[in-house]
Protein backbone atom coordinates (compact mmCIF):
# COMPACT_ATOMS: atom_id res chain seq x y z
CA UNK A 1 0.00 0.00 0.00
CA UNK A 2 1.46 3.37 -0.91
CA UNK A 3 2.39 5.37 2.13
CA UNK A 4 1.56 9.02 2.58
CA UNK A 5 4.32 11.62 2.77
CA UNK A 6 3.47 12.14 6.42
CA UNK A 7 4.41 8.53 7.01
CA UNK A 8 7.79 8.93 5.49
CA UNK A 9 10.71 9.10 7.79
CA UNK A 10 14.34 9.51 6.94
CA UNK A 11 16.44 7.37 9.18
CA UNK A 12 20.06 8.01 9.82
CA UNK A 13 22.66 5.89 11.44
CA UNK A 14 25.76 7.13 13.17
CA UNK A 15 27.88 9.15 10.80
CA UNK A 16 25.13 10.03 8.44
CA UNK A 17 26.27 13.23 6.87
CA UNK A 18 26.71 14.28 4.23
CA UNK A 19 24.37 11.99 2.39
CA UNK A 20 26.37 11.57 -0.74
CA UNK A 21 28.84 9.27 0.89
CA UNK A 22 28.44 5.96 2.61
CA UNK A 23 25.83 3.36 2.02
CA UNK A 24 22.39 4.33 0.88
CA UNK A 25 19.39 2.11 1.30
CA UNK A 26 15.89 2.84 0.12
CA UNK A 27 12.61 1.03 0.41
CA UNK A 28 11.87 -0.87 -2.77
CA UNK A 29 8.20 0.05 -2.48
CA UNK A 30 9.11 3.75 -2.63
CA UNK A 31 11.23 3.25 -5.72
CA UNK A 32 8.52 1.26 -7.46
CA UNK A 33 5.62 3.41 -6.37
CA UNK A 34 7.29 6.63 -7.51
CA UNK A 35 9.12 4.99 -10.42
CA UNK A 36 12.42 6.42 -9.26
CA UNK A 37 15.29 5.53 -11.54
CA UNK A 38 18.95 6.29 -11.86
CA UNK A 39 19.81 8.80 -14.53
CA UNK A 40 21.17 6.60 -17.25
CA UNK A 41 23.04 9.27 -19.17
CA UNK A 42 24.88 10.93 -16.35
CA UNK A 43 28.55 9.99 -16.52
CA UNK A 44 29.11 10.68 -12.83
CA UNK A 45 27.11 11.28 -9.67
CA UNK A 46 24.12 9.31 -10.86
CA UNK A 47 23.87 7.96 -7.31
CA UNK A 48 23.70 11.48 -5.90
CA UNK A 49 20.80 12.32 -8.16
CA UNK A 50 19.09 9.07 -7.33
CA UNK A 51 19.24 10.00 -3.65
CA UNK A 52 17.98 13.47 -4.48
CA UNK A 53 15.09 12.00 -6.41
CA UNK A 54 14.18 9.77 -3.47
CA UNK A 55 14.29 12.76 -1.14
CA UNK A 56 12.32 14.83 -3.62
CA UNK A 57 9.53 12.29 -3.68
CA UNK A 58 9.61 12.16 0.08
CA UNK A 59 9.38 15.95 0.09
CA UNK A 60 12.42 16.22 2.32
CA UNK A 61 13.37 19.61 1.00
CA UNK A 62 15.76 20.56 3.76
CA UNK A 63 17.76 17.43 3.07
CA UNK A 64 17.76 18.17 -0.64
CA UNK A 65 19.19 21.56 0.22
CA UNK A 66 21.93 20.02 2.35
CA UNK A 67 22.66 17.42 -0.26
CA UNK A 68 22.94 19.99 -3.02
CA UNK A 69 25.15 22.15 -0.84
CA UNK A 70 27.62 19.35 -0.24
CA UNK A 71 27.39 18.35 -3.88
CA UNK A 72 28.31 21.85 -4.97
CA UNK A 73 31.16 22.00 -2.51
CA UNK A 74 32.57 19.06 -4.42
CA UNK A 75 32.28 21.17 -7.59
CA UNK A 76 29.23 19.26 -8.71
CA UNK A 77 26.92 20.97 -11.12
CA UNK A 78 23.15 20.90 -11.23
CA UNK A 79 22.99 22.40 -14.68
CA UNK A 80 20.22 21.11 -16.87
CA UNK A 81 21.44 18.75 -19.53
CA UNK A 82 19.51 18.75 -22.77
CA UNK A 83 20.14 15.06 -23.11
CA UNK A 84 17.92 14.15 -20.21
CA UNK A 85 15.49 11.81 -21.80
CA UNK A 86 12.61 12.31 -19.47
CA UNK A 87 10.61 15.50 -19.05
CA UNK A 88 9.59 14.65 -15.52
CA UNK A 89 13.23 14.23 -14.59
CA UNK A 90 13.91 17.61 -16.09
CA UNK A 91 11.12 19.10 -14.05
CA UNK A 92 12.44 17.50 -10.89
CA UNK A 93 15.95 18.82 -11.44
CA UNK A 94 14.46 22.22 -12.16
CA UNK A 95 12.54 22.16 -8.92
CA UNK A 96 15.57 20.98 -6.99
CA UNK A 97 17.49 23.96 -8.27
CA UNK A 98 14.58 26.15 -7.31
CA UNK A 99 14.51 24.65 -3.85
CA UNK A 100 18.21 25.38 -3.52
CA UNK A 101 17.70 28.95 -4.68
CA UNK A 102 14.92 29.51 -2.20
CA UNK A 103 16.96 28.09 0.62
CA UNK A 104 19.84 30.31 -0.42
CA UNK A 105 17.41 33.19 -0.11
CA UNK A 106 16.45 32.05 3.33
CA UNK A 107 20.08 31.95 4.33
CA UNK A 108 20.34 35.66 3.74
CA UNK A 109 17.70 36.14 6.38
CA UNK A 110 18.16 35.46 10.07
CA UNK A 111 20.33 32.56 11.06
CA UNK A 112 17.39 30.66 12.36
CA UNK A 113 15.27 31.27 9.31
CA UNK A 114 14.56 27.62 8.73
CA UNK A 115 13.39 27.27 12.27
CA UNK A 116 11.37 30.42 11.97
CA UNK A 117 9.77 29.19 8.77
CA UNK A 118 6.80 27.15 9.63
CA UNK A 119 7.56 23.69 8.37
CA UNK A 120 4.00 23.00 7.34
CA UNK A 121 3.79 26.20 5.32
CA UNK A 122 7.16 25.65 3.71
CA UNK A 123 6.12 22.18 2.66
CA UNK A 124 2.83 23.49 1.34
CA UNK A 125 4.74 26.07 -0.66
CA UNK A 126 7.06 23.50 -2.21
CA UNK A 127 4.14 21.21 -2.93
CA UNK A 128 2.48 24.03 -4.79
CA UNK A 129 5.62 24.60 -6.84
CA UNK A 130 5.91 20.89 -7.47
CA UNK A 131 2.30 20.81 -8.63
CA UNK A 132 2.94 23.59 -11.14
CA UNK A 133 5.99 21.78 -12.46
CA UNK A 134 4.18 18.50 -12.85
CA UNK A 135 1.29 20.20 -14.63
CA UNK A 136 3.68 21.98 -16.96
CA UNK A 137 2.49 25.40 -15.76
CA UNK A 138 5.83 27.13 -16.03
CA UNK A 139 4.17 30.56 -15.91
CA UNK A 140 2.57 29.88 -12.55
CA UNK A 141 5.73 28.22 -11.34
CA UNK A 142 7.86 31.25 -12.21
CA UNK A 143 5.35 33.60 -10.66
CA UNK A 144 5.12 31.62 -7.46
CA UNK A 145 8.86 31.21 -7.10
CA UNK A 146 9.43 34.92 -7.78
CA UNK A 147 7.06 35.76 -4.98
CA UNK A 148 9.49 34.17 -2.61
CA UNK A 149 9.03 32.22 0.53
CA UNK A 150 8.42 35.01 2.98
CA UNK A 151 5.72 36.70 1.02
CA UNK A 152 3.92 33.40 0.73
CA UNK A 153 4.38 32.66 4.35
CA UNK A 154 3.05 36.03 5.31
CA UNK A 155 -0.03 35.69 3.16
CA UNK A 156 -0.63 32.18 4.41
CA UNK A 157 -0.30 33.39 7.95
CA UNK A 158 -2.81 36.12 7.32
CA UNK A 159 -5.20 33.73 5.68
CA UNK A 160 -4.97 31.03 8.27
CA UNK A 161 -5.32 33.44 11.16
CA UNK A 162 -3.89 30.85 13.47
CA UNK A 163 -0.70 32.73 14.16
CA UNK A 164 -0.10 34.95 17.10
CA UNK A 165 0.59 38.66 16.81
CA UNK A 166 4.13 37.88 17.91
CA UNK A 167 4.60 35.46 14.97
CA UNK A 168 3.38 38.08 12.54
CA UNK A 169 5.60 40.72 14.07
CA UNK A 170 8.60 38.37 13.72
CA UNK A 171 7.73 37.67 10.09
CA UNK A 172 7.35 41.39 9.39
CA UNK A 173 10.66 42.11 11.07
CA UNK A 174 12.43 39.30 9.21
CA UNK A 175 11.09 40.45 5.88
CA UNK A 176 11.60 44.19 6.12
CA UNK A 177 14.19 44.65 8.85
CA UNK A 178 16.39 41.56 8.84
CA UNK A 179 19.15 43.36 10.75
CA UNK A 180 16.80 44.11 13.62
CA UNK A 181 15.48 40.57 13.53
CA UNK A 182 19.00 39.18 13.72
CA UNK A 183 19.79 41.49 16.64
CA UNK A 184 16.66 40.40 18.41
CA UNK A 185 17.55 36.78 17.85
CA UNK A 186 21.11 37.25 19.14
CA UNK A 187 19.88 38.92 22.30
CA UNK A 188 17.37 36.16 22.85
CA UNK A 189 20.02 33.50 22.29
CA UNK A 190 22.35 35.12 24.79
CA UNK A 191 19.57 35.17 27.34
CA UNK A 192 18.83 31.54 26.72
CA UNK A 193 22.48 30.52 26.98
CA UNK A 194 22.75 32.30 30.32
CA UNK A 195 19.72 30.43 31.58
CA UNK A 196 21.30 27.10 30.64
CA UNK B 1 -2.38 4.38 8.10
CA UNK B 2 -0.28 1.72 9.71
CA UNK B 3 3.32 1.37 8.72
CA UNK B 4 4.28 -1.77 6.90
CA UNK B 5 6.66 -3.98 8.82
CA UNK B 6 9.63 -4.73 6.56
CA UNK B 7 10.14 -8.07 8.25
CA UNK B 8 6.68 -9.38 7.43
CA UNK B 9 7.95 -10.69 4.13
CA UNK B 10 10.93 -12.54 5.57
CA UNK B 11 8.85 -15.52 6.57
CA UNK B 12 7.50 -15.76 3.04
CA UNK B 13 11.01 -16.00 1.61
CA UNK B 14 11.32 -12.33 0.77
CA UNK B 15 14.62 -11.00 2.07
CA UNK B 16 14.85 -7.72 3.91
CA UNK B 17 17.65 -6.47 1.66
CA UNK B 18 18.41 -6.70 -2.02
CA UNK B 19 22.02 -5.77 -2.53
CA UNK B 20 22.44 -4.27 -5.98
CA UNK B 21 26.00 -4.57 -7.25
CA UNK B 22 26.85 -3.30 -10.73
CA UNK B 23 30.35 -4.06 -11.97
CA UNK B 24 32.49 -3.01 -14.88
CA UNK B 25 36.09 -4.19 -15.13
CA UNK B 26 36.69 -4.44 -11.41
CA UNK B 27 38.39 -7.81 -11.23
CA UNK B 28 40.92 -6.42 -8.74
CA UNK B 29 38.24 -5.52 -6.22
CA UNK B 30 35.12 -7.54 -6.88
CA UNK B 31 36.22 -10.54 -4.81
CA UNK B 32 36.83 -8.32 -1.77
CA UNK B 33 33.51 -6.59 -2.25
CA UNK B 34 31.57 -9.82 -2.52
CA UNK B 35 33.48 -11.50 0.32
CA UNK B 36 32.72 -8.62 2.66
CA UNK B 37 29.08 -8.84 1.68
CA UNK B 38 28.64 -12.59 1.84
CA UNK B 39 30.31 -12.73 5.26
CA UNK B 40 27.69 -10.48 6.83
CA UNK B 41 26.48 -11.72 10.20
CA UNK B 42 22.98 -10.91 9.08
CA UNK B 43 22.22 -13.14 6.11
CA UNK B 44 18.75 -11.76 5.45
CA UNK B 45 19.58 -10.52 1.97
CA UNK B 46 19.83 -11.45 -1.67
CA UNK B 47 22.44 -10.28 -4.15
CA UNK B 48 21.56 -8.88 -7.55
CA UNK B 49 24.86 -8.74 -9.39
CA UNK B 50 24.92 -7.14 -12.81
CA UNK B 51 27.94 -7.24 -15.06
CA UNK B 52 27.94 -4.15 -17.26
CA UNK B 53 29.80 -5.69 -20.18
CA UNK B 54 33.16 -6.15 -18.48
CA UNK B 55 36.04 -7.12 -20.72
CA UNK B 56 38.17 -8.60 -17.94
CA UNK B 57 37.47 -11.48 -15.53
CA UNK B 58 35.01 -9.60 -13.36
CA UNK B 59 31.98 -11.62 -14.43
CA UNK B 60 33.57 -15.04 -14.08
CA UNK B 61 35.07 -14.18 -10.71
CA UNK B 62 31.77 -12.91 -9.37
CA UNK B 63 29.84 -15.89 -10.70
CA UNK B 64 32.29 -18.28 -9.08
CA UNK B 65 32.09 -16.56 -5.69
CA UNK B 66 28.31 -16.31 -5.76
CA UNK B 67 27.86 -19.94 -6.82
CA UNK B 68 29.68 -21.07 -3.66
CA UNK B 69 27.43 -18.98 -1.47
CA UNK B 70 24.38 -20.63 0.04
CA UNK B 71 22.13 -17.57 -0.21
CA UNK B 72 19.92 -16.31 -2.99
CA UNK B 73 21.40 -14.35 -5.82
CA UNK B 74 20.64 -13.19 -9.34
CA UNK B 75 23.41 -12.87 -11.87
CA UNK B 76 22.72 -10.53 -14.76
CA UNK B 77 24.72 -9.47 -17.75
CA UNK B 78 24.20 -6.56 -20.12
CA UNK B 79 26.13 -4.88 -22.86
CA UNK B 80 28.08 -1.93 -21.54
CA UNK B 81 25.45 0.76 -20.95
CA UNK B 82 26.73 2.57 -17.91
CA UNK B 83 26.27 2.14 -14.21
CA UNK B 84 22.95 3.99 -14.03
CA UNK B 85 21.22 1.73 -16.49
CA UNK B 86 22.83 -1.30 -14.88
CA UNK B 87 21.37 -0.35 -11.53
CA UNK B 88 17.96 0.30 -13.07
CA UNK B 89 17.98 -3.12 -14.68
CA UNK B 90 19.05 -4.75 -11.45
CA UNK B 91 16.26 -3.06 -9.49
CA UNK B 92 13.72 -4.80 -11.73
CA UNK B 93 14.99 -8.17 -10.47
CA UNK B 94 15.16 -7.24 -6.80
CA UNK B 95 12.71 -8.77 -4.34
CA UNK B 96 13.95 -7.41 -1.01
CA UNK B 97 12.16 -4.84 1.10
CA UNK B 98 15.12 -2.48 0.92
CA UNK B 99 17.47 -1.81 -1.94
CA UNK B 100 21.10 -1.43 -0.94
CA UNK B 101 23.47 -0.12 -3.59
CA UNK B 102 26.99 -1.41 -3.17
CA UNK B 103 29.67 -0.78 -5.76
CA UNK B 104 31.94 -3.62 -6.78
CA UNK B 105 35.03 -1.76 -5.59
CA UNK B 106 33.60 -1.05 -2.11
CA UNK B 107 33.49 -3.23 0.96
CA UNK B 108 31.23 -3.31 4.00
CA UNK B 109 31.91 -4.22 7.61
CA UNK B 110 30.56 -7.58 8.82
CA UNK B 111 27.98 -5.95 11.11
CA UNK B 112 26.65 -3.48 8.59
CA UNK B 113 23.44 -5.14 7.45
CA UNK B 114 22.73 -6.40 10.95
CA UNK B 115 22.88 -2.89 12.32
CA UNK B 116 20.71 -1.52 9.55
CA UNK B 117 18.23 -4.34 10.08
CA UNK B 118 17.98 -3.34 13.72
CA UNK B 119 17.17 0.22 12.72
CA UNK B 120 14.67 -0.55 9.98
CA UNK B 121 12.97 -3.05 12.26
CA UNK B 122 12.22 -0.28 14.72
CA UNK B 123 11.06 2.59 12.55
CA UNK B 124 10.57 1.28 8.98
CA UNK B 125 12.23 4.32 7.38
CA UNK B 126 12.03 5.01 3.66
CA UNK B 127 15.69 5.85 3.42
CA UNK B 128 18.71 4.85 5.43
CA UNK B 129 22.13 6.43 5.02
CA UNK B 130 25.28 5.37 6.83
CA UNK B 131 28.80 6.63 7.37
CA UNK B 132 31.84 5.67 5.40
CA UNK B 133 35.55 5.11 5.46
CA UNK B 134 37.88 5.77 2.62
CA UNK B 135 40.52 3.09 2.19
CA UNK B 136 43.42 2.54 -0.16
CA UNK B 137 43.99 -0.56 -2.25
CA UNK B 138 45.58 -2.35 0.71
CA UNK B 139 42.55 -1.64 2.83
CA UNK B 140 44.33 0.97 4.95
CA UNK B 141 42.06 3.71 6.19
CA UNK B 142 42.65 7.15 4.68
CA UNK B 143 39.78 9.08 6.24
CA UNK B 144 36.32 8.49 7.57
CA UNK B 145 33.02 10.29 7.32
CA UNK B 146 31.88 10.16 10.90
CA UNK B 147 31.65 13.83 11.46
CA UNK B 148 28.59 15.85 12.22
CA UNK B 149 28.48 19.59 12.00
CA UNK B 150 26.46 21.79 14.28
CA UNK B 151 23.62 22.26 11.86
CA UNK B 152 23.43 18.58 11.20
CA UNK B 153 23.47 17.83 14.89
CA UNK B 154 20.38 19.94 15.13
CA UNK B 155 18.75 17.88 12.40
CA UNK B 156 19.75 14.72 14.19
CA UNK B 157 18.23 16.03 17.38
CA UNK B 158 14.97 16.80 15.63
CA UNK B 159 15.09 13.33 14.12
CA UNK B 160 15.49 11.79 17.52
CA UNK B 161 12.51 13.80 18.69
CA UNK B 162 10.56 12.33 15.81
CA UNK B 163 9.91 15.71 14.28
CA UNK B 164 11.77 15.21 11.06
CA UNK B 165 9.23 13.10 9.25
CA UNK B 166 8.15 14.74 6.06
Amino acid sequence: MPSEPSERIVQFLKGLFPLWIGAFLVKRSLVEEKMIEFFSRLPVHDDVFFMLRCLFHMESYELIDKELSSYRKRKGSVTLDRNYEDLVLKAEIHLMREVKRLFDGLDRCPGESLKYCNRRLTLAYFRRLKGFVMEGREDLFSLASREGVFRNLLSDMTLSGSYSANDRFKAFLALFFPVLYRLRYRIKRKKLSKLH
Amino acid sequence: MSKQNPFEGSAAGIPTFSVIMPAYNTERFVDKALDSLLQQHCQDFEVVFIDDGSTDNTASLARKILSHWGGGYTFLHQENQGVGRARNNAIKHARGKYLFFLDSDDTVGPEMLGQVRGVVGRSFPDVVATGWKRIDEEGEEIEDGFFITRILQRCLRSLQNGSYSS
